[in-house]
């Protein structure tokens, strides 16, 4: 759980790392890298070069010291050949007491002693070897052992004693690099030092790399001149051997030596010629931080120094520091101006999402604009804009063409229109207005007429929409102005139509049911037997004939608004009682029987056209006879519920079927074509009730369930009584 | 007083002039002369001297209201009541008629057995204030 999305979200943030418009972010972070780099690069640079000059004084430091201390030693050699030089015989005792007062150990750590060796001419070996015995030292001979020429014996060697007891009587000529050093130093009157060998006093211990320094004594006191004359008057060599370990140690006993160092008996860094290393045995593998050249007494040494270990360490600590904090720098560069383009990316996606919004929105305004401009012009009307707070209204060219008056370009007063309203309805349409505005109204619908250019009048119809602020103050009303002129004509047309064929069906139809009315009712005399059932038929479709005439002529009225009517205040339980007499023939035609409800208020009155109610009556009355079961009774009832009087129309016939319940008020309209053959009647009278009690400011309505009859009603609002 | 004989019946339609003479001579004994517009009238009325006139409103030429006025001239309406017949029976219709002097409107259709009691009764609302 978890691990999932916070996958997702790491991968979402490497996309945006790693996407094409973070270019910035990552060219900072190379740019800053480099810079970092080239700062670190510069900085080893200095530092090593700091370092290396601090190294070349040590190391100049360093191999002076050596310098120094190698002349001091060639100093004691040359005072020892001086003692030779200054006495014919040097004996062993004056050796002694001459190195004795030098203070070797002392003065001059790692100087192993200070020694003579003879040279030896091959004849007199036994003779020199006798006289060495003589000394006290029986054991002595010349070693190693063999005749050759030359020969040389180590005599004196001071201080005589532990290792040095070990070269006394060595002949140093028989090893090839003492051999060369001391004839070279023979030949040339010069000290030398050999190269690196091992002492012959390394008897014990550790085997340290040793050296050997030599200075020639002659037999005489001013050298001669060749190297033949040198090597034949050559008395002997004054020599110091050194334990190199040990001498180097004597040098810098004190010190705590700043930098490693190497050094070679040859130029050349040999592991053969290592004499000394504060490394370790063999030569680093590590290239020497500064090297130096010591030229001495006929050898070239070879010196190598590097930087210790730790300081190395703690140089490339710092450096590796300066690089993780340049490096780390250059991240938060990156991420800084990786967030930055991103919240730049962000801003500039919500300006291009907006920018694209506002197209939108402007194109859906440009099409709506269109549809509507489309829709208008369609639609033939004109439209209009009333401004409440400036009283003044703007209108459409097509609105000003429908009265043939001259367009306005901007509002104009209302008050200037109002002559345009026909002279009959204008206080009406006036009052309409101000009581839509007054009354909360939301819609507009007026028909009124409006004067043409020419004089006569248009019908119009003007309707609107009444905006209103939050006080629900009528602020502007919008709408238009449709020419009904047409159907206006054509509802007259009709309405004539209408009207002229019932009059001339009527007329007709008046002398029919008349005179089929006298002869039936034996104003002429007896009617024959056999005539008398086909007579009834006569007049009885005559007068279904002449019923539905009526009919028509109502519906046609009360549709084009033509009906009047005579409103009166009167009891209506009256005019329920003249119904029900009144129809009593037609109950009694269906073996029904009227009911009138016991408890009905003698003084309940409303405001009715009592002939209209009566046809009203009628109508409910014979249709709930029609729909009774034979023997059955229409009960009739009058109530009061609050304000208003409801009358009730009950039957206990099969009540209405659930799907004609919806267009029960239609005009024409019967649950089934047939019912109009077996029950009579136009289909027409439900249609003119309902018109008829909304006239009379009521309404009509019914209850029913199937198989259980129908209950018809209608409410008219109570009032007074009629005036005494 | 004079008794209720003559009646005049002015209708354009031939038929209805038939039906409604045989009711109201048959039915109601009284003597009719049936005349078929307003000029027609005119001429005929002095010499029948009508104690009713049963009057049509649509009619040709000269229709109810107008004949009414023009038979004003010729003879006292005050003495010989004038009922209309018509079709056009809306409560402001007739209001209209009334006002034009007529005594009542008879509707059309009317039933014939029953017009001549019909025109009885107004006669007899007419001249009981006389009485």
């Amino acid at each position: 759980m978890g691990l999932r999305p916070a996958w997702e979200a790491c991968r979402a943030v490497a996309d945006g790392l790693f996407s094409r418009r973070n270019w910035l972010a990552w060219g900072v972070l190379l740019g800053s890298l480099g810079v970092v780099l080239l700062a670190w690069q510069t900085l080893r640079n200095n530092q090593h070069a700091a370092a290396t000059a601090q190294f070349a004084l040590l190391a100049d430091e360093l191999s002076q010291t050596l310098d120094e201390r190698m002349t001091d030693h060639e100093r004691i050699l040359l005072a020892a050949a001086g003692l030779f030089d200054a006495s014919q015989e040097v004996s062993r005792d004056d050796w002694k007491a001459f190195i004795q007062r030098l203070q070797l150990g002392e003065r001059y750590p790692g100087i192993q002693g200070v020694g003579f060796a003879e040279r030896v001419p091959g004849a007199e070996r036994s003779r020199f070897e006798a006289r060495v015995r003589a000394e006290g030292f029986a054991d002595f001979s010349i070693r190693p052992p063999g005749a050759r020429e030359p020969l040389s014996a180590i005599v004196y060697l001071e201080p005589f004693s532990g290792r040095n007891l070990a070269a006394f009587g060595f002949d140093m000529l028989t090893e090839s690099t003492r051999r060369q050093a001391m004839l070279a130093a023979a030949e040339s009157g010069a000290t030398r030092l050999s190269g690196k060998v091992t002492l012959v006093q390394e008897t014990h211990g550790k085997v340290q790399p040793g050296l050997l320094m030599y200075v020639p004594v002659y037999r005489s006191a001013t050298p001669p001149k060749t190297p033949e004359e040198r090597l034949q008057a050559l008395r002997g060599l004054v020599y110091s051997p050194y334990r190199v370990h040990d001498m180097i140690n004597g040098i810098f006993a004190n010190r705590r030596l700043p930098v490693d160092f190497e050094l070679f008996a040859e130029p050349s860094a040999s592991a053969e010629q290592l004499l000394f290393s504060s490394l370790g045995e063999q030569p680093s593998p590590r290239a020497p931080l500064s090297q130096r050249q010591l030229h001495l007494h006929g050898q070239t040494w070879l010196l190598r120094f590097y930087a210790p270990a730790e300081f190395a360490a703690s140089l490339s600590r710092s450096q590796l520091a300066q690089l993780l904090l340049g490096s780390l720098i250059s991240l938060l560069l990156f991420f800084l101006v990786s967030s930055l383009s991103r919240r730049r990316e962000q801003a500039q996606n919500l300006a291009t999402r907006m920018t694209e919004q506002l197209r939108r929105q402007e194109q859906d305004l440009r099409l709506n604009e269109e549809r509507l401009a489309l829709a208008v012009k369609g639609s033939n009307d004109g439209w209009w804009d009333y401004d409440v707070r400036t009283a003044s209204l703007l209108a459409s060219p097509r609105a000003w063409q429908i009265l043939d008056l001259p367009e306005h370009d901007s509002p104009v007063p209302l008050a200037s229109l109002e002559p345009l309203l026909a002279a009959d309805e204008r206080q009406a349409c006036l009052a309409h207005i101000r009581q839509a505005m007054a009354e909360q109204h939301t819609y507009l619908s007026i028909e009124t007429r409006l004067l043409h250019r020419a004089g006569h009048a248009v019908p119009v119809l003007l309707r609107g929409y009444i905006q209103r602020d939050a006080q629900q103050q009528p602020q502007r009303i919008s709408g238009t102005l449709m020419d009904i002129s047409e159907s206006k004509r054509i509802e007259q047309l009709k309405s004539d139509f209408v009207s002229t064929v019932s009059h001339e069906l009527r007329t007709p139809l008046t002398s029919i049911s008349g005179a089929l009315g006298l002869i039936s009712g034996g104003a002429l005399g007896a009617v024959p037997e056999r005539m008398a059932p086909l007579l009834r038929i006569a007049l009885h479709n005559s007068q279904r004939l002449s019923l539905l005439i009526d009919d028509l002529l109502d519906i046609d009225k009360l549709l084009a608004g033509k009906m009047s009517f005579d409103l009166q205040a009167q009891p209506l339980l009256p005019l329920l009682q003249e119904a029900l007499s009144s129809n009593q023939a037609y109950a009694e035609q269906y073996q029904v029987s009227y009911c009138l409800q016991p408890g009905s208020d003698p003084l309940a009155c409303a405001r009715v056209d009592a002939r209209r109610l009566q046809q009203v009556l009628a109508n409910l009355l014979s249709n709930a006879c029609k729909f009774s079961p034979p023997g059955a009774c229409v009960e009739l009832s009058l109530e009061r519920h609050g304000e208003l009087l409801r009358v009730s129309v009950r039957d206990h016939g099969e009540g209405i079927p659930a799907d004609f319940q919806a267009r029960i008020f239609q005009k024409f309209s019967q649950a089934d074509a047939s019912s109009t053959r077996q029950k009579g009647g136009t289909g027409l009278g439900l249609a003119i009730s309902k018109e008829l009690i909304e006239h009379m400011h009521g309404q009509l309505g019914f209850v029913s369930q199937l198989g259980q009859g129908a209950c018809f009603w209608f409410e008219l609002p109570a009032c007074a009584g009629p005036p005494v | 007083m004079s008794d209720l004989t003559r009646i005049l019946h002015i209708e354009d339609d031939r038929s209805i002039q038939a039906v409604a003479r045989v009711a109201l001579e048959t039915l109601g004994g009284f003597q009719v002369l049936s005349c078929s517009g307003g000029q027609e009238a005119l001429d005929k009325i002095l010499d029948f001297a009508p104690h009713f006139i049963l009057l049509d409103v649509m009619m040709p030429d000269m229709d109810g209201p107008q004949t009414l006025e023009r038979l004003r001239a010729v003879v006292d309406l005050e003495q010989i009541p004038v009922a209309f017949m018509t079709a056009k029976v809306q409560p402001n219709e007739i209001a209209h008629y009334l006002s034009l002097g007529a005594r009542d409107v008879i509707i059309k259709p009317f039933d014939p057995m029953q017009l001549a009691q019909q025109v009885r009764t107004i006669w007899q609302r007419t001249q009981a204030p006389h009485t």
